[in-house]
C-alpha cells in the first residue's frame, strides 16, 4: 500500500566546536535528514560552530576531523554551509587579503552573514540548532 | 520575509558567559531588520543579563547592554522575563529593558509557546 511522505525542509544551525562531542550529533542528525528522504536548505555555522571552517584543524587519526567530515557531507549531498563571517573573524578565520593574514577558511564553506541565516529559516518547515 | 513565522531568541547565561548574549542580541536584531516578529525571552541565568548597572567596560567589551533599552526602535516590543527565575537569584533591582513583561514560569512557557521557531543562547 503506497503511504504518502511528507518531505519535509529544515535549516541547521550548529553552534558547537569541533572539540565538542555535540558537533558530531549534529553531523550524523543532518546525514539521517537526507537518509530518510526530507531536505535541509542549509548549514548555518554560527556562535563557536564556525570554528569547524578552520582549514587548519588537525585531529589525531583515529579521532574525527569534523574539517574534512563536514567537506565529506558537502560533496556527497551539496548541501550548502553557511559560515557566519562576523562570528568568524573574532575566532581567527579570515578570507582578508591584508598583509599578515592568510585564508583559513575551508572551501567547502560558504562566506555568510546573519542575514542568510533569515533567509534559510523563511523558507524551511523546521529550524533546528544544535 | 515572506512566512513571517515568529521567531522566539531565549536567553539563558549570564551576560558575560561565553559571548552567547552578544550573538543572541545580535540575531534578534537582524530577524527585526528583515521584519521578521521577534522576541526576546531571558530565564534561569538569563535573566542577569536583564539588568540595570553593569560595566562592560571593564571586561574590554562593548556596551551592548545598553542596546536593550533600544529595542523598541527595532520594532522588539516583546520582552519577557520570567520572574521565578528573577526572585531564585535575590535579584531586586531595575531593569535595563524598557517595559519587560515580568511572568510566571507558567505564564513564561506559554508564552514561548506562542512562537513557530525557539533559538536558545
Amino acid at each position: 500500500m503506497f503511504q504518502e511522505f511528507n518531505v519535509t525542509t529544515f535549516a541547521i544551525i550548529i553552534s558547537t566546536a569541533p572539540t565538542d562531542n555535540r558537533t558530531l550529533t549534529a553531523l550524523k542528525y543532518a546525514k539521517a535528514i537526507l537518509a530518510q528522504g526530507h531536505q535541509i536548505n542549509g548549514v548555518f555555522f554560527y556562535q563557536h560552530g564556525v570554528i569547524n571552517a578552520n582549514s587548519y584543524l588537525q585531529t589525531p587519526s583515529d579521532e574525527i576531523n569534523h574539517l574534512t567530515a563536514w567537506d565529506e557531507f558537502h560533496k556527497s549531498t551539496n548541501t550548502p554551509m553557511h559560515l557566519c563571517i562576523s562570528a568568524a573573524e573574532r575566532r581567527g578565520l579570515t578570507d582578508s587579503n591584508s598583509p599578515g593574514y592568510s585564508h583559513n577558511i575551508a572551501s567547502h564553506f560558504t562566506i555568510s552573514g546573519l542575514g542568510e541565516l533569515v533567509v534559510l529559516t523563511d523558507k524551511a518547515d523546521k529550524v533546528v540548532q544544535l | 520575509m515572506s512566512n513571517n513565522k515568529r521567531i522566539a531568541i531565549v536567553n539563558t547565561a549570564t551576560t558575560f558567559d561565553d559571548f552567547k548574549a552578544k550573538e543572541a542580541l545580535d540575531l534578534a536584531l537582524i530577524f527585526a531588520s528583515y521584519e521578521v516578529p521577534v522576541a526576546m525571552f531571558f530565564m534561569a541565568d538569563g535573566v542577569f543579563q536583564t539588568i540595570k548597572q553593569q560595566n562592560p567596560e571593564l571586561l574590554g567589551s562593548k556596551d551592548f547592554i545598553s542596546t536593550f533599552k533600544a529595542l523598541g526602535f527595532y520594532d522588539i516590543d516583546d520582552i519577557y522575563i520570567c520572574l521565578d527565575d528573577v526572585k531564585e537569584r535575590g535579584l531586586n533591582c531595575e531593569f535595563a529593558v524598557d517595559n519587560p513583561q515580568l511572568l510566571s514560569r507558567q505564564q513564561f512557557n506559554q508564552s514561548l509557546n506562542n512562537y513557530d521557531i525557539i533559538l536558545t543562547f
